[in-house]
Protein backbone atom coordinates (compact mmCIF):
# COMPACT_ATOMS: atom_id res chain seq x y z
CA UNK A 1 0.00 0.00 0.00
CA UNK A 2 0.98 3.62 -0.39
CA UNK A 3 1.05 6.70 1.78
CA UNK A 4 -2.59 7.51 1.03
CA UNK A 5 -3.70 4.40 2.91
CA UNK A 6 -0.90 3.94 5.43
CA UNK A 7 -0.92 7.55 6.64
CA UNK A 8 -4.28 9.13 5.93
CA UNK A 9 -6.26 5.90 5.94
CA UNK A 10 -4.71 4.84 9.25
CA UNK A 11 -5.55 8.21 10.77
CA UNK A 12 -9.18 7.73 9.73
CA UNK A 13 -9.22 4.19 11.14
CA UNK A 14 -7.69 5.31 14.45
CA UNK A 15 -10.20 8.13 14.77
CA UNK A 16 -13.09 5.77 14.14
CA UNK A 17 -11.63 3.36 16.71
CA UNK A 18 -11.85 6.04 19.37
CA UNK A 19 -8.40 7.61 19.46
CA UNK A 20 -8.02 11.37 19.81
CA UNK A 21 -6.62 13.53 17.02
CA UNK A 22 -3.12 13.60 18.53
CA UNK A 23 -3.13 9.87 19.18
CA UNK A 24 -4.41 9.16 15.68
CA UNK A 25 -1.64 11.34 14.24
CA UNK A 26 0.97 9.36 16.19
CA UNK A 27 -0.49 6.05 15.02
CA UNK A 28 -0.69 7.22 11.42
CA UNK A 29 2.86 8.55 11.54
CA UNK A 30 4.14 5.23 12.88
CA UNK A 31 2.23 3.30 10.23
CA UNK A 32 3.79 5.37 7.47
CA UNK A 33 7.23 5.29 9.10
CA UNK A 34 7.39 1.52 8.51
CA UNK A 35 7.95 2.32 4.81
CA UNK A 36 10.83 4.69 5.59
CA UNK A 37 12.71 3.24 8.54
CA UNK A 38 15.69 1.89 6.63
CA UNK A 39 19.22 1.18 7.81
CA UNK A 40 20.31 4.50 6.32
CA UNK A 41 17.65 6.31 8.33
CA UNK A 42 18.67 4.51 11.53
CA UNK A 43 22.38 4.98 10.90
CA UNK A 44 21.89 8.73 10.70
CA UNK A 45 20.25 8.57 14.12
CA UNK A 46 22.85 6.19 15.51
CA UNK A 47 19.94 3.90 16.32
CA UNK A 48 19.99 0.07 16.30
CA UNK A 49 20.23 -1.01 12.67
CA UNK A 50 18.41 -4.26 13.42
CA UNK A 51 15.22 -2.24 13.80
CA UNK A 52 15.09 -1.54 10.07
CA UNK A 53 11.58 -2.10 8.75
CA UNK A 54 12.34 -1.56 5.10
CA UNK A 55 15.13 -1.42 2.56
CA UNK A 56 15.48 1.49 0.17
CA UNK A 57 16.11 0.96 -3.52
CA UNK A 58 19.85 1.62 -3.32
CA UNK A 59 20.11 -0.64 -0.26
CA UNK A 60 18.39 -3.38 -2.26
CA UNK A 61 20.79 -2.81 -5.13
CA UNK A 62 23.66 -3.32 -2.68
CA UNK A 63 22.09 -6.23 -0.82
CA UNK A 64 23.94 -9.52 -0.72
CA UNK A 65 22.07 -12.56 -1.94
CA UNK A 66 24.18 -15.20 -0.28
CA UNK A 67 22.50 -17.17 2.49
CA UNK A 68 23.06 -14.53 5.16
CA UNK A 69 21.97 -11.72 2.86
CA UNK A 70 18.80 -13.56 1.91
CA UNK A 71 17.99 -14.20 5.56
CA UNK A 72 18.45 -10.51 6.31
CA UNK A 73 16.15 -9.52 3.44
CA UNK A 74 13.53 -12.07 4.48
CA UNK A 75 13.58 -10.94 8.11
CA UNK A 76 12.68 -7.41 7.11
CA UNK A 77 10.16 -8.00 4.37
CA UNK A 78 8.37 -10.98 5.89
CA UNK A 79 8.06 -9.24 9.27
CA UNK A 80 6.64 -5.93 8.11
CA UNK A 81 5.29 -6.13 4.57
CA UNK A 82 4.56 -9.75 3.61
CA UNK A 83 3.43 -11.43 6.81
CA UNK A 84 3.35 -15.19 6.14
CA UNK A 85 -0.06 -16.78 6.28
CA UNK A 86 0.60 -20.37 7.29
CA UNK A 87 4.08 -21.50 8.28
CA UNK A 88 3.03 -25.14 8.27
CA UNK A 89 1.10 -25.23 5.02
CA UNK A 90 1.37 -28.42 2.99
CA UNK A 91 2.55 -27.90 -0.55
CA UNK A 92 2.07 -31.28 -2.15
CA UNK A 93 5.03 -30.98 -4.47
CA UNK A 94 8.64 -29.85 -4.63
CA UNK A 95 11.50 -30.33 -2.20
CA UNK A 96 12.29 -28.72 1.11
CA UNK A 97 13.66 -25.50 -0.38
CA UNK A 98 10.49 -24.91 -2.37
CA UNK A 99 8.32 -25.77 0.62
CA UNK A 100 10.13 -23.27 2.85
CA UNK A 101 9.54 -20.47 0.38
CA UNK A 102 5.96 -21.49 -0.29
CA UNK A 103 5.22 -21.24 3.41
CA UNK A 104 6.24 -17.59 3.44
CA UNK A 105 3.45 -16.56 1.06
CA UNK A 106 1.51 -13.67 2.54
CA UNK A 107 -2.24 -13.76 2.96
CA UNK A 108 -4.88 -12.23 5.19
CA UNK A 109 -6.19 -13.40 8.53
CA UNK A 110 -3.37 -15.77 9.37
CA UNK A 111 -2.23 -16.77 12.87
CA UNK A 112 0.73 -14.41 12.64
CA UNK A 113 -1.60 -11.47 12.16
CA UNK A 114 -3.29 -12.30 15.43
CA UNK A 115 0.12 -12.45 17.11
CA UNK A 116 1.13 -9.14 15.54
CA UNK A 117 -1.88 -7.23 16.82
CA UNK A 118 -1.79 -8.85 20.25
CA UNK A 119 1.92 -8.06 20.53
CA UNK A 120 1.11 -4.37 20.15
CA UNK A 121 -1.39 -4.37 23.02
CA UNK A 122 -0.27 -2.08 25.83
CA UNK A 123 2.90 -1.11 23.98
CA UNK A 124 1.93 2.40 22.91
CA UNK A 125 0.79 4.25 19.86
CA UNK A 126 3.89 3.49 17.83
CA UNK A 127 3.40 -0.25 18.22
CA UNK A 128 -0.24 0.18 17.22
CA UNK A 129 0.73 2.05 14.08
CA UNK A 130 3.30 -0.55 13.17
CA UNK A 131 0.83 -3.38 13.71
CA UNK A 132 -1.85 -1.87 11.46
CA UNK A 133 0.72 -1.24 8.75
CA UNK A 134 1.51 -4.96 8.79
CA UNK A 135 -2.23 -5.74 8.83
CA UNK A 136 -2.96 -3.47 5.86
CA UNK A 137 -0.11 -4.94 3.83
CA UNK A 138 -1.45 -8.48 4.27
CA UNK A 139 -4.40 -7.36 2.10
CA UNK A 140 -2.43 -5.49 -0.54
CA UNK A 141 0.47 -7.92 -0.79
CA UNK A 142 -1.38 -11.21 -0.48
CA UNK A 143 -0.14 -14.04 -2.69
CA UNK A 144 3.46 -12.77 -2.68
CA UNK A 145 6.30 -13.77 -0.37
CA UNK A 146 8.74 -11.52 1.46
CA UNK A 147 11.75 -13.46 0.25
CA UNK A 148 13.49 -13.27 -3.13
CA UNK A 149 12.15 -16.20 -5.13
CA UNK A 150 11.48 -16.64 -8.82
CA UNK A 151 9.41 -19.79 -8.36
CA UNK A 152 7.08 -18.06 -5.89
CA UNK A 153 6.92 -14.39 -6.82
CA UNK A 154 7.12 -14.58 -10.59
CA UNK A 155 3.95 -14.32 -12.63
CA UNK A 156 2.92 -14.76 -16.23
CA UNK A 157 2.96 -11.71 -18.43
CA UNK A 158 -0.69 -12.33 -19.35
CA UNK A 159 -2.15 -10.01 -16.74
CA UNK A 160 -5.62 -8.72 -17.49
CA UNK A 161 -7.06 -5.68 -15.78
CA UNK A 162 -10.81 -5.51 -15.24
CA UNK A 163 -11.81 -1.95 -16.00
CA UNK A 164 -15.34 -0.82 -15.24
CA UNK A 165 -16.78 1.41 -17.94
CA UNK A 166 -19.13 4.31 -17.29
CA UNK A 167 -22.12 2.19 -18.28
CA UNK A 168 -21.17 -0.37 -15.65
CA UNK A 169 -19.85 -2.99 -18.05
CA UNK A 170 -16.49 -4.59 -17.37
CA UNK A 171 -13.76 -4.51 -19.95
CA UNK A 172 -10.78 -6.85 -19.85
CA UNK A 173 -7.65 -4.93 -20.79
CA UNK A 174 -4.26 -6.60 -21.09
CA UNK A 175 -1.73 -5.02 -18.78
CA UNK A 176 1.53 -4.05 -20.41
CA UNK A 177 4.64 -4.08 -18.29
CA UNK A 178 7.90 -2.29 -18.90
CA UNK A 179 11.15 -2.16 -17.00
CA UNK A 180 11.96 1.53 -17.23
CA UNK A 181 12.02 4.02 -14.36
CA UNK A 182 9.44 6.28 -16.00
CA UNK A 183 6.64 5.25 -13.68
CA UNK A 184 3.17 3.95 -14.43
CA UNK A 185 0.99 5.40 -17.17
CA UNK A 186 -2.65 4.75 -16.30
CA UNK A 187 -3.99 6.24 -19.51
CA UNK A 188 -2.23 3.65 -21.67
CA UNK A 189 -2.29 0.83 -19.12
CA UNK A 190 1.49 0.52 -19.02
CA UNK A 191 2.97 -0.37 -15.64
CA UNK A 192 6.55 -0.60 -14.48
CA UNK A 193 7.85 -3.79 -12.94
CA UNK A 194 11.18 -5.39 -12.15
CA UNK A 195 12.92 -7.06 -15.10
CA UNK A 196 12.77 -10.79 -15.72
CA UNK A 197 15.78 -12.48 -14.18
CA UNK A 198 16.14 -16.23 -14.29
CA UNK A 199 18.17 -16.33 -11.10
CA UNK A 200 16.04 -17.71 -8.27
CA UNK A 201 17.32 -15.45 -5.49
CA UNK A 202 17.80 -12.11 -7.19
CA UNK A 203 16.20 -9.16 -5.38
CA UNK A 204 14.22 -8.47 -8.56
CA UNK A 205 12.09 -11.43 -7.49
CA UNK A 206 11.34 -10.06 -4.04
CA UNK A 207 7.73 -9.53 -3.03
CA UNK A 208 5.49 -8.03 -5.69
CA UNK A 209 8.31 -6.54 -7.76
CA UNK A 210 7.26 -8.57 -10.79
CA UNK A 211 3.79 -7.05 -10.57
CA UNK A 212 5.11 -3.54 -10.11
CA UNK A 213 2.80 -1.24 -8.17
CA UNK A 214 -0.41 -2.95 -9.24
CA UNK A 215 -1.05 -4.48 -5.78
CA UNK A 216 -0.65 -1.03 -4.21
CA UNK A 217 -3.29 0.73 -6.31
CA UNK A 218 -6.65 0.71 -4.61
CA UNK A 219 -8.55 0.88 -7.92
CA UNK A 220 -6.83 -2.14 -9.52
CA UNK A 221 -8.83 -5.28 -10.25
CA UNK A 222 -6.88 -7.80 -12.25
CA UNK A 223 -6.41 -11.48 -13.04
CA UNK A 224 -3.02 -13.13 -13.30
CA UNK A 225 -1.19 -16.44 -12.97
CA UNK A 226 1.29 -16.51 -10.06
CA UNK A 227 4.18 -18.92 -10.41
CA UNK A 228 3.18 -20.89 -7.30
CA UNK A 229 -0.46 -21.38 -8.28
CA UNK A 230 -0.02 -24.23 -10.78
CA UNK A 231 -1.73 -22.36 -13.62
CA UNK A 232 -4.71 -21.40 -11.44
CA UNK A 233 -5.83 -17.85 -12.06
CA UNK A 234 -6.00 -15.39 -9.18
CA UNK A 235 -8.46 -12.51 -9.17
CA UNK A 236 -7.15 -9.60 -7.16
CA UNK A 237 -9.94 -7.21 -6.27
CA UNK A 238 -8.18 -4.29 -4.61
CA UNK A 239 -11.23 -2.05 -4.01
CA UNK A 240 -12.92 -4.85 -2.08
CA UNK A 241 -9.73 -5.91 -0.29
CA UNK A 242 -8.81 -2.37 0.68
CA UNK A 243 -12.22 -1.75 2.16
CA UNK A 244 -11.98 -4.94 4.21
CA UNK A 245 -8.47 -3.93 5.25
CA UNK A 246 -9.81 -0.60 6.50
CA UNK A 247 -12.62 -2.24 8.45
CA UNK A 248 -10.19 -4.71 9.98
CA UNK A 249 -7.83 -1.87 10.91
CA UNK A 250 -10.65 -0.15 12.78
CA UNK A 251 -11.41 -3.41 14.58
CA UNK A 252 -7.75 -3.96 15.46
CA UNK A 253 -7.31 -0.40 16.69
CA UNK A 254 -10.49 -0.69 18.75
CA UNK A 255 -8.94 -3.73 20.44
CA UNK A 256 -5.69 -1.87 21.04
CA UNK A 257 -7.65 1.09 22.37
CA UNK A 258 -9.35 -1.19 24.87
CA UNK A 259 -12.83 -1.18 23.37
CA UNK A 260 -12.98 -4.97 23.42
CA UNK A 261 -11.16 -7.80 25.07
CA UNK A 262 -9.70 -9.81 22.24
CA UNK A 263 -8.55 -9.62 18.66
CA UNK A 264 -9.60 -12.43 16.38
CA UNK A 265 -9.07 -12.86 12.67
CA UNK A 266 -11.94 -12.67 10.16
CA UNK A 267 -13.57 -9.86 12.16
CA UNK A 268 -14.28 -6.43 10.75
CA UNK A 269 -15.73 -3.23 12.20
CA UNK A 270 -18.19 -2.88 9.35
CA UNK A 271 -20.89 -1.29 11.48
CA UNK A 272 -18.49 1.41 12.73
CA UNK A 273 -17.38 2.19 9.18
CA UNK A 274 -20.88 1.89 7.67
CA UNK A 275 -21.71 5.64 7.75
CA UNK A 276 -18.65 6.29 5.57
CA UNK A 277 -18.88 3.17 3.40
CA UNK A 278 -20.27 4.73 0.23
CA UNK A 279 -17.79 7.54 0.32
CA UNK A 280 -14.81 5.23 0.92
CA UNK A 281 -15.84 2.77 -1.78
CA UNK A 282 -16.33 5.63 -4.23
CA UNK A 283 -12.76 6.89 -3.96
CA UNK A 284 -11.16 3.45 -3.66
CA UNK A 285 -12.21 2.79 -7.27
CA UNK A 286 -10.86 6.08 -8.59
CA UNK A 287 -8.31 5.36 -11.29
CA UNK A 288 -5.53 7.59 -9.93
CA UNK A 289 -1.93 7.04 -8.88
CA UNK A 290 -2.90 8.00 -5.35
CA UNK A 291 -5.97 9.15 -3.42
CA UNK A 292 -4.31 11.16 -0.64
CA UNK A 293 -6.65 14.11 -1.09
CA UNK A 294 -9.73 11.91 -0.78
CA UNK A 295 -8.50 10.21 2.39
CA UNK A 296 -7.46 13.58 3.79
CA UNK A 297 -10.91 15.02 3.12
CA UNK A 298 -12.48 11.99 4.82
CA UNK A 299 -10.22 12.46 7.83
CA UNK A 300 -11.30 16.08 8.11
CA UNK A 301 -14.93 15.04 7.85
CA UNK A 302 -14.53 12.47 10.65
CA UNK A 303 -12.61 14.61 13.13
CA UNK A 304 -13.01 18.19 11.92
CA UNK A 305 -9.24 18.53 12.09
CA UNK A 306 -6.62 18.98 9.38
CA UNK A 307 -3.73 16.57 9.17
CA UNK A 308 -0.21 17.78 8.73
CA UNK A 309 1.69 16.14 5.90
CA UNK A 310 4.01 13.31 6.73
CA UNK A 311 7.54 14.54 7.45
CA UNK A 312 10.30 12.01 7.97
CA UNK A 313 12.42 14.28 10.14
CA UNK A 314 9.61 15.25 12.52
CA UNK A 315 10.88 13.30 15.54
CA UNK A 316 14.54 12.95 14.66
CA UNK A 317 15.78 15.85 16.76
CA UNK A 318 14.04 14.52 19.84
CA UNK A 319 15.80 11.18 19.44
CA UNK A 320 19.19 12.68 18.68
CA UNK A 321 19.09 15.04 21.66
CA UNK A 322 17.91 12.46 24.18
CA UNK A 323 20.42 10.90 26.56
CA UNK A 324 21.12 7.17 26.12
CA UNK A 325 18.83 6.37 29.07
CA UNK A 326 15.99 8.41 27.65
CA UNK A 327 16.14 7.34 24.01
CA UNK A 328 13.66 4.48 24.49
CA UNK A 329 11.09 6.96 25.79
CA UNK A 330 11.21 9.18 22.71
CA UNK A 331 8.78 8.73 19.84
CA UNK A 332 11.32 7.07 17.57
CA UNK A 333 12.71 5.07 20.49
CA UNK A 334 9.29 3.52 21.09
CA UNK A 335 8.90 2.83 17.39
CA UNK A 336 12.30 1.13 17.33
CA UNK A 337 11.35 -1.09 20.26
CA UNK A 338 8.10 -2.03 18.52
CA UNK A 339 9.99 -2.85 15.33
CA UNK A 340 12.48 -5.04 17.20
CA UNK A 341 9.65 -6.88 18.93
CA UNK A 342 7.75 -7.48 15.71
CA UNK A 343 10.80 -8.62 13.80
CA UNK A 344 11.89 -10.84 16.68
CA UNK A 345 8.45 -12.43 16.95
CA UNK A 346 8.08 -13.18 13.25
CA UNK A 347 11.66 -14.42 12.88
CA UNK A 348 11.17 -16.66 15.89
CA UNK A 349 7.94 -18.10 14.49
CA UNK A 350 9.54 -18.79 11.12
CA UNK A 351 12.60 -20.38 12.71
CA UNK A 352 10.52 -22.44 15.14
CA UNK A 353 8.54 -23.88 12.25
CA UNK A 354 11.76 -25.38 10.89
CA UNK A 355 12.18 -22.81 8.15
CA UNK A 356 15.71 -21.39 7.93
CA UNK A 357 14.91 -18.60 5.47
CA UNK A 358 14.75 -15.88 8.11
CA UNK A 359 17.83 -17.13 9.93
CA UNK A 360 18.32 -18.31 13.49
CA UNK A 361 16.29 -17.01 16.36
CA UNK A 362 17.45 -17.11 19.98
CA UNK A 363 15.33 -16.63 23.07
CA UNK A 364 17.33 -14.23 25.22
CA UNK A 365 14.91 -14.74 28.05
CA UNK A 366 16.00 -18.37 28.25
CA UNK A 367 19.51 -17.44 29.18
CA UNK A 368 21.13 -17.46 25.76
CA UNK A 369 24.20 -15.31 25.41
CA UNK A 370 24.63 -15.32 21.65
CA UNK A 371 22.73 -13.32 19.05
CA UNK A 372 22.22 -9.71 18.03
CA UNK A 373 22.88 -7.33 20.89
CA UNK A 374 20.29 -4.90 19.50
CA UNK A 375 17.59 -7.23 20.82
CA UNK A 376 18.88 -7.18 24.39
CA UNK A 377 17.09 -3.86 24.80
CA UNK A 378 13.80 -5.77 24.61
CA UNK A 379 14.75 -7.65 27.82
CA UNK A 380 15.48 -4.46 29.73
CA UNK A 381 12.36 -2.80 28.33
CA UNK A 382 10.22 -5.76 29.40
CA UNK A 383 11.76 -5.61 32.89
CA UNK A 384 11.04 -1.90 33.04
CA UNK A 385 7.38 -2.49 32.13
CA UNK A 386 7.07 -5.13 34.82
CA UNK A 387 8.63 -2.74 37.31
CA UNK A 388 6.16 -0.02 36.39
CA UNK A 389 3.21 -2.37 36.37
CA UNK B 1 -13.18 -35.05 -9.29
CA UNK B 2 -11.46 -32.04 -10.88
CA UNK B 3 -13.37 -28.83 -10.66
CA UNK B 4 -14.00 -26.48 -13.55
CA UNK B 5 -11.15 -24.26 -12.35
CA UNK B 6 -8.80 -27.23 -12.12
CA UNK B 7 -9.62 -28.15 -15.71
CA UNK B 8 -9.02 -24.59 -16.88
CA UNK B 9 -5.67 -24.65 -15.07
CA UNK B 10 -4.80 -27.92 -16.79
CA UNK B 11 -5.73 -26.43 -20.16
CA UNK B 12 -3.43 -23.47 -19.49
CA UNK B 13 -0.65 -25.91 -18.58
CA UNK B 14 -1.05 -27.89 -21.82
CA UNK B 15 -1.13 -24.70 -23.88
CA UNK B 16 1.98 -23.46 -22.12
CA UNK B 17 3.73 -26.76 -22.88
CA UNK B 18 2.57 -26.48 -26.49
CA UNK B 19 4.05 -22.99 -26.72
CA UNK B 20 7.38 -24.14 -25.30
CA UNK B 21 7.49 -27.24 -27.52
CA UNK B 22 6.69 -25.11 -30.56
CA UNK B 23 9.47 -22.70 -29.70
CA UNK B 24 11.83 -25.64 -29.21
CA UNK B 25 10.94 -27.07 -32.61
CA UNK B 26 11.65 -23.72 -34.28
CA UNK B 27 14.98 -23.32 -32.55
CA UNK B 28 16.05 -26.88 -33.30
CA UNK B 29 15.09 -26.35 -36.94
CA UNK B 30 17.30 -23.27 -37.12
CA UNK B 31 20.03 -25.16 -35.33
CA UNK B 32 19.89 -28.05 -37.78
CA UNK B 33 20.18 -25.61 -40.64
CA UNK B 34 23.16 -23.88 -39.08
CA UNK B 35 24.85 -27.16 -38.18
CA UNK B 36 24.31 -28.65 -41.63
CA UNK B 37 25.61 -25.54 -43.33
CA UNK B 38 28.73 -25.38 -41.20
CA UNK B 39 29.33 -29.09 -41.70
CA UNK B 40 29.12 -28.63 -45.43
CA UNK B 41 31.56 -25.75 -45.42
CA UNK B 42 34.01 -27.69 -43.29
CA UNK B 43 33.93 -30.91 -45.30
CA UNK B 44 32.99 -29.51 -48.65
CA UNK B 45 33.64 -31.66 -51.72
CA UNK B 46 33.90 -28.34 -53.53
CA UNK B 47 37.33 -28.00 -52.06
CA UNK B 48 38.23 -31.40 -53.42
CA UNK B 49 36.76 -30.54 -56.80
CA UNK B 50 38.84 -27.37 -57.08
CA UNK B 51 41.96 -29.42 -57.06
CA UNK B 52 40.82 -31.83 -59.76
CA UNK B 53 39.17 -29.68 -62.45
CA UNK B 54 36.21 -27.49 -63.45
CA UNK B 55 33.88 -30.42 -64.20
CA UNK B 56 34.32 -31.64 -60.65
CA UNK B 57 33.73 -28.09 -59.35
CA UNK B 58 30.44 -27.77 -61.21
CA UNK B 59 29.27 -31.21 -60.07
CA UNK B 60 30.21 -30.46 -56.44
CA UNK B 61 28.47 -27.07 -56.60
CA UNK B 62 25.29 -28.69 -57.87
CA UNK B 63 25.25 -31.20 -55.04
CA UNK B 64 25.94 -28.48 -52.48
CA UNK B 65 23.12 -26.33 -53.78
CA UNK B 66 20.77 -29.32 -53.74
CA UNK B 67 21.69 -30.08 -50.16
CA UNK B 68 21.28 -26.45 -49.17
CA UNK B 69 17.83 -26.29 -50.71
CA UNK B 70 16.85 -29.48 -48.92
CA UNK B 71 18.13 -28.20 -45.59
CA UNK B 72 16.35 -24.86 -45.98
CA UNK B 73 13.15 -26.69 -46.83
CA UNK B 74 13.43 -28.86 -43.73
CA UNK B 75 14.12 -25.81 -41.60
CA UNK B 76 11.15 -23.93 -43.00
CA UNK B 77 8.89 -26.89 -42.31
CA UNK B 78 10.09 -27.07 -38.71
CA UNK B 79 9.62 -23.33 -38.28
CA UNK B 80 6.12 -23.67 -39.74
CA UNK B 81 5.31 -26.44 -37.25
CA UNK B 82 6.64 -24.31 -34.39
CA UNK B 83 4.70 -21.21 -35.45
CA UNK B 84 1.47 -23.20 -35.76
CA UNK B 85 2.02 -24.71 -32.31
CA UNK B 86 2.61 -21.29 -30.77
CA UNK B 87 -0.49 -19.84 -32.42
CA UNK B 88 -2.63 -22.74 -31.27
CA UNK B 89 -1.29 -22.28 -27.73
CA UNK B 90 -2.80 -18.78 -27.78
CA UNK B 91 -6.21 -20.18 -28.62
CA UNK B 92 -6.16 -19.76 -32.40
CA UNK B 93 -7.64 -22.61 -34.37
CA UNK B 94 -5.11 -24.39 -36.55
CA UNK B 95 -5.60 -27.50 -38.65
CA UNK B 96 -3.95 -30.83 -38.04
CA UNK B 97 -1.51 -30.71 -40.94
CA UNK B 98 1.29 -29.38 -38.77
CA UNK B 99 0.71 -32.23 -36.33
CA UNK B 100 1.20 -34.72 -39.16
CA UNK B 101 4.45 -32.98 -40.08
CA UNK B 102 5.54 -33.09 -36.44
CA UNK B 103 4.79 -36.82 -36.41
CA UNK B 104 6.94 -37.31 -39.50
CA UNK B 105 9.78 -35.47 -37.81
CA UNK B 106 9.47 -37.74 -34.80
CA UNK B 107 9.85 -40.78 -37.06
CA UNK B 108 12.79 -39.19 -38.88
CA UNK B 109 14.48 -38.33 -35.59
CA UNK B 110 14.08 -41.86 -34.30
CA UNK B 111 15.53 -43.23 -37.56
CA UNK B 112 18.39 -40.76 -37.34
CA UNK B 113 19.10 -41.86 -33.77
CA UNK B 114 19.31 -45.44 -34.98
CA UNK B 115 21.67 -44.48 -37.79
CA UNK B 116 23.86 -42.49 -35.41
CA UNK B 117 24.09 -45.38 -32.98
CA UNK B 118 25.04 -47.73 -35.80
CA UNK B 119 27.65 -45.36 -37.22
CA UNK B 120 29.05 -44.80 -33.74
CA UNK B 121 30.12 -48.41 -33.69
CA UNK B 122 32.33 -47.71 -36.69
CA UNK B 123 35.86 -47.06 -35.51
CA UNK B 124 36.53 -43.95 -37.64
CA UNK B 125 33.52 -42.08 -36.25
CA UNK B 126 34.13 -39.27 -33.74
CA UNK B 127 32.60 -39.97 -30.32
CA UNK B 128 32.17 -36.27 -29.47
CA UNK B 129 30.27 -35.57 -32.65
CA UNK B 130 28.09 -38.62 -32.13
CA UNK B 131 27.13 -37.57 -28.63
CA UNK B 132 26.17 -34.09 -29.83
CA UNK B 133 24.14 -35.40 -32.76
CA UNK B 134 22.39 -37.95 -30.57
CA UNK B 135 21.54 -35.34 -27.94
CA UNK B 136 20.06 -33.00 -30.51
CA UNK B 137 18.11 -35.80 -32.16
CA UNK B 138 16.69 -37.03 -28.86
CA UNK B 139 15.75 -33.47 -27.87
CA UNK B 140 14.14 -32.89 -31.23
CA UNK B 141 12.14 -36.11 -31.06
CA UNK B 142 11.03 -35.34 -27.51
CA UNK B 143 10.06 -31.80 -28.42
CA UNK B 144 7.98 -32.89 -31.40
CA UNK B 145 6.34 -35.69 -29.43
CA UNK B 146 5.49 -33.32 -26.59
CA UNK B 147 4.09 -30.87 -29.11
CA UNK B 148 1.71 -33.50 -30.49
CA UNK B 149 0.65 -34.80 -27.06
CA UNK B 150 0.06 -31.38 -25.50
CA UNK B 151 -1.85 -30.20 -28.58
CA UNK B 152 -4.18 -33.18 -28.52
CA UNK B 153 -4.73 -32.89 -24.77
CA UNK B 154 -5.40 -29.17 -25.04
CA UNK B 155 -7.92 -29.71 -27.82
CA UNK B 156 -9.73 -32.41 -25.89
CA UNK B 157 -9.90 -30.31 -22.73
CA UNK B 158 -10.97 -27.23 -24.62
CA UNK B 159 -13.81 -29.15 -26.26
CA UNK B 160 -14.87 -30.58 -22.89
CA UNK B 161 -14.91 -27.14 -21.27
CA UNK B 162 -16.92 -25.60 -24.08
CA UNK B 163 -19.31 -28.52 -24.09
Amino acid sequence: MQRDFHYYGTYCAASLAGYSHEESMAIAYSAELVDHCSRSFLAALKAPLSAATTQLAFEMANARTDILGLQDITRIWASFHFLPYDLNREVGKGGRRYRNKYRLICDTNGPLLRETVRLAKGKGLQAAGLAVHVLADTWAHRYFAGTPSLVINNMSRNVVELVTREDGSIDEQPVKFRNSLSGDDLSTGIFTCTPTMNSENTVMNLGHGRAGHLPDYSFARYKYLPAWAEYHEILKDNPSDYYKAFCQMVYALSFLHGSHESFETERYATSTVAPWEDRIRSFLVKRQLDIMDEWHALATSITGRTLEDFSLDKYQQEYLCASPDEKNDTFLGKFILAALEQKGMVTNKIYSSGNPLAGRSIEYREGAFAGMKDYLVLISDAARRIGRG
Amino acid sequence: MDTYEDQKALLRRHRDTLYIAGTGTMILGLWSMAEGGLNMLATSSLQEGMSTGWEQVISSTQSIVAMLVFMILLMLIQVYVGVCARRESRGEERGSFYLVLAGIFVVLDVLFIGVEVFLATQSEYSVDETIVHLTISILSAFSDLQLIVSCLRARRLSAALEG
